[in-house]
């Protein structure tokens, strides 16, 4: 007997089908003897499970109150509207994110910008560092190079030693220091320890005046090194060598 | 004798305005915080609640918790029940669903407990037949039954137990178990050929 008939059956029995089709059911039936007991045995299953016995209950009504004054009074209060406020708070989020991401100033990090090509930037707000050898001669001005506005670091009058050593390295950059007639920069005298940093502000269209206050730089005596790796020639080991050590250094920043 | 006249008039057509109000009417005033109206809910579907809990987990005590767990959770969430559903289809998808964790709960237990016993718990039944083998019999085959109902899955368990005992219709059946009136038939069918499987001894006649 396949499962189709026998779930027929179990319709038939259980009062799933109607007259007409539990009469052609029954015809059907009466021709297959397995389809007979098995008609016996749901009649028989229908029966034992309409006879189970259920025990009466014990319950009332004070133990359903009892119940439910320990489970809190009253139904549970939801706000109105109920999750559509859900969506709503969260596009408020998002245009508070836009808002804030939009109107907020700009990071005063520094920043590493990439360019193709090279770019002069001034800035009013930050001198470029500037690292200065007195003793290396008035040549070396030539080699100096300014992005930021003028900028005083030391009230200290100058001295009047003159800087005899010459700058081999200042020479490269030469040519572009010459060709701005506005760069004053003037080279500190050795021993004072001072500097003073003017800037292409009229490239620039700045005005000085504009230029924050940096505060002095206190002398230092303090030997600086300058080292430079080298090659050594018979192990091929990257060695330190001294470069320079100069004994008046000024470091602007 | 004027005030027994007036409460026999009053008492008859309280009770006809209790009778005549249908479900919905009655949530809605325990929704507006009238418990008796409540309480007349409980009074009128708590036998079918205690009888479908008692066939899913036959435990007396199971069931009966399971009938307060049930309207404790239909008082605390009435806000939530919606007036197209037929209240006892609400309450009885509530009672399976404590129903299935209750059954789940229970197996390991019950299987203990009968091996503890060494089966002896399933003799302990009080018959009303005056004939002790007529009684011994009767008891033996329920037990078998109530066994085999037992080892069933719950979804098989729920809908012969909703479609075969309680005679619920199969939309009705359908939205209790979370399913097609389709699926409910089906799962009906399967549930009632798992079941005479397993009771192919008792339903030949042979002793179980």
């Amino acid at each position: 007997m396949n499962k189709k008939l026998e779930s027929r059956i179990s319709q038939l029995v259980f009062g799933d089908l109607s007259e007409r089709e539990g009469a052609a059911l029954r015809a059907e039936i009466a021709r297959d003897p397995e389809a007979v007991r098995a008609l016996a045995q749901y009649e028989a299953l229908r029966n034992e499970l309409r006879g189970l016995p259920i025990p009466p209950d014990q319950y009332s009504k004070d133990r359903l109150r009892t119940a439910i004054l320990a489970g809190g009074l009253g139904t549970r209060k939801r706000s109105p509207g109920g999750w559509l406020w859900a969506p709503v708070a969260v596009a408020g989020a998002v245009l508070a994110g836009l808002f804030l991401t939009e109107t907020r100033p700009p990071s005063k990090e520094a920043r590493f910008v990439v360019r193709e090509h090279s770019v002069e930037v001034a800035t009013n707000d930050v001198p470029t560092p500037i690292l200065r050898f007195p003793d290396e001669g008035p040549d070396a001005r030539n080699g100096l190079r300014f992005s930021a506005p003028s900028v005083e670091l030391s009230p200290e009058p100058p001295s009047s030693k003159p800087n005899s050593a010459a700058s081999a390295r200042s020479k490269p950059t030469a040519p572009r220091a010459a060709s701005n007639p506005a760069s004053q920069a003037v080279a500190a005298e050795p021993g004072a320890a001072r500097v003073e940093m003017r800037a292409l502000a009229a490239d620039a269209g700045f005005a000085p005046a504009a230029a924050p206050a940096v505060p002095s730089i206190p002398q230092s005596t303090a030997v600086i090194l300058v080292i430079g790796a080298e090659q050594d020639d018979q192990s091929g080991a990257t060695i330190a060598n001294e470069v320079h050590n100069p004994t008046n250094v000024v470091i602007g920043v | 004798m004027i005030r027994q006249q007036l409460i026999s008039a009053v008492r008859p057509s309280i009770l006809e305005r209790m009778a005549t109000q249908t479900d919905s009417v009655l949530v809605q005033r325990a929704r507006k915080g009238e418990y008796e109206a409540f309480e007349e809910l409980f009074e009128r579907h708590r036998t079918l609640v205690y009888r479908f809990a008692y066939q899913m987990v036959p435990r007396r005590d199971d069931a009966e918790d399971i009938v307060q767990e049930a309207f404790v959770r239909a008082y605390q969430n009435l806000d939530r029940y919606r007036d197209e559903a037929k209240f006892t289809t609400w309450l009885l998808r509530i009672v399976t669903n404590l129903c299935t964790d209750q059954a789940r709960m229970n197996q390991r237990r019950h299987t203990l407990e009968q091996k503890e016993a060494n089966r002896q718990l399933d003799w302990m039944t009080v018959g009303s037949f005056e004939n002790a083998q007529e009684n011994l019999e009767e008891a033996q085959r329920h037990s078998t039954l109530r066994r085999a109902l037992n080892a069933l899955p719950e979804h098989h368990r729920a809908a012969i137990v909703l479609r075969d005992l309680e005679e619920r219709e199969y939309p009705e059946i359908a939205k209790i178990l979370g399913c097609t009136v389709g699926g409910a038939k089906l799962r009906v069918l399967r549930a009632r050929r798992a079941l005479k499987q397993r009771l192919e001894p008792l339903l030949n006649g042979e002793t179980p």
